[in-house]
């Protein structure tokens, strides 16, 4: 994936796709974007940055957790499976992007308790378990792109085969300078983010 | 738009932090996974593998016995409570061969098999002969090292935490355990009625409050010129909201004290078994406080540069 800084305008709209595409509940958010205000009034500026799991090449998530939790697909994507997790929270350690979410406990977002749409969102998540982004492996399976980039009103999201050169993402890369985030850890992350 | 359904609805929500959106803002953030329970866990890990191993060298059978209940039965206890799902715990044993939690898990297995055997031979309820004895022995005594030190080579890996990431943490904590063993030690011979020579653990005291509190003050002075992160964990501990605890519990009254205590009874040759007690409780006491400390300042390094 790459990110297209100079495009992001910081209106969380693929934040709110990746909730309702994977239902998280309260607090719960597998793709954020993180902001920063700078400089000294009159000369403000304000800087956004998407954040989601990295789909590192070497993700220091699936070495910390002792309980075999996390894998990787041949694609890359890094998948997680709640149901072997036991809440030792190595992980979210680990990650250099905190991007691995903890559920403690689902709670409504209604003040009633949990609404029967609410359970059907929830199905998918367990109380006590790491959770993070999949880059929506089902609907690439499907051919679809993942919700955030499929949301983005302007566009500031490109996805694609890294290891393909002619692709789009690895053509932005080349010709923007695209750089990753903590790229000193040698993680390889592949999300890309260009100016 | 009715704006009167809409006030009504949002007056409705409840305000509480699981309904109000984390701020995206980016900040310095310290960890808030490990708590309570799991300090409780490290902690009686800690003192209780120290116990062991000063009871092995003193031949201390009701040190040795404590040691190995506090690691036995509390860490693990602690463990099990603090896993969210403990049905899954099993699951723990899953990957020795990169996650140091897995690692840990077999080193606690190897301590409780070789703690018992080593417990069973001295006590002489089985009698081994003297090379296995002293085999089961050494066994005990490096798997209580490694029950000792793995901790701190989990917390050493947290590369997104400067204050953790750094190689003194596995010597801060071997340094701490051995001092936490002392300490019991010197706590526990009186109460037992048994002979001992309160000359040795207040040499052993001193020398252990010593490195403790030289590993700690090079790892802070090393915290001062790392990055920022490191740098408000280092403040956060020494002039933040954790300096009452860290400097007036951790290095005053948990190490300083000890040592003014233990150095004068060894620089006049007149150590006291008072003495010993007094500063071990107070060793217990702050390496405790730094325990806590230590994982209320850990602070994560953000993914952007902050200021």
């Amino acid at each position: 994936m790459v990110i297209d800084l100079k495009r992001c305008i910081g209106c969380n709209t693929c934040t709110l796709a990746c909730k309702i595409q994977n239902g998280t509940p309260p607090g719960i958010f597998y793709r954020k974007v993180m902001e920063k205000a700078s400089g000294k009034y009159p000369a403000v500026r304000r800087t956004y940055l998407p954040i989601q799991c990295m789909h590192c090449e070497d993700p220091p998530c699936v070495a910390a957790c002792p309980s075999g939790v996390f894998s990787k697909r041949e694609d890359g994507i890094v998948l997680i499976d709640s149901d072997k997790c036991y809440g030792a929270r190595a992980c979210r350690m680990a990650c250099p992007y905190n991007a691995i979410t903890f559920l403690e406990e689902i709670k409504s977002y209604f003040p009633d308790g949990i609404t029967a749409t609410e359970e059907i969102w929830y199905s998918n998540h367990r109380a006590g378990t790491a959770g993070k982004c999949n880059f929506c492996a089902d609907r690439l399976d499907e051919g679809l792109d993942p919700a955030c980039v499929q949301a983005c009103p302007t566009d500031a999201m490109t996805f694609g085969d890294l290891n393909d050169p002619h692709s789009d993402v690895s053509t932005l890369i080349k010709s923007r300078a695209g750089s990753q985030l903590h790229s000193e850890l040698g993680t390889n992350p592949s999300v890309y983010y260009v100016r | 738009m009715n704006t009167d359904l809409m006030e009504t609805n949002a007056e409705r929500l409840p305000v509480d932090e699981h309904n109000i959106p984390e701020s995206f803002e980016v900040r310095f953030i310290p960890q808030s996974d490990w708590k309570l329970k799991e300090l409780l866990a490290f902690y009686l890990g800690g003192v209780g593998t120290g116990l062991y191993v000063i009871s092995q060298f003193m031949n201390f059978t009701a040190g040795l016995v404590i040691g190995f209940i506090l690691v036995v039965f509390g860490k693990n206890l602690a463990h099990l409570v603090s896993a969210s799902r403990p049905t899954n715990a099993f699951r723990a044993f899953a990957r020795p061969g990169t996650s140091w939690i897995s690692r840990g898990v077999y080193f606690i297995i190897a301590f409780t098999i070789f703690g018992a055997l080593d417990i069973a031979s001295r006590a002489g309820w089985i009698e081994w002969g003297g090379t296995l004895g002293n085999l089961l022995s050494v066994l005990a005594f490096v798997s209580a090292l490694l029950v000792m030190i793995y901790l701190g080579f989990l917390m050493a890996g947290a590369r997104i935490i400067p204050l953790w990431h750094s190689p003194l943490i596995p010597a801060i904590f071997l340094s701490y355990s051995l001092a936490f063993g002392g300490a019991l030690a010197a706590i526990l011979y009186p109460i037992s009625g048994i002979e001992y020579s309160i000359a040795s653990i207040t040499k052993l005291l001193l020398l252990t409050i010593a490195s403790t509190l030289f590993l700690i003050l090079v790892h802070l002075m090393v915290m001062k010129y790392s990055n920022k992160a490191a740098k408000r964990s280092a403040e956060l501990l020494i002039r933040g909201n954790l300096r009452k605890i860290f400097v007036g519990g951790v290095l005053i009254v948990g190490l300083v004290i000890p040592l003014i205590i233990t150095g004068l009874s060894q620089v006049a040759h007149s150590p006291t078994g008072a003495g010993t007690v007094i500063a071990g409780v107070l060793m217990l006491i702050g390496g405790f406080l730094f325990e806590s400390s230590f994982l209320k300042a850990a602070i994560y390094t953000p993914l952007i540069d902050v200021e």
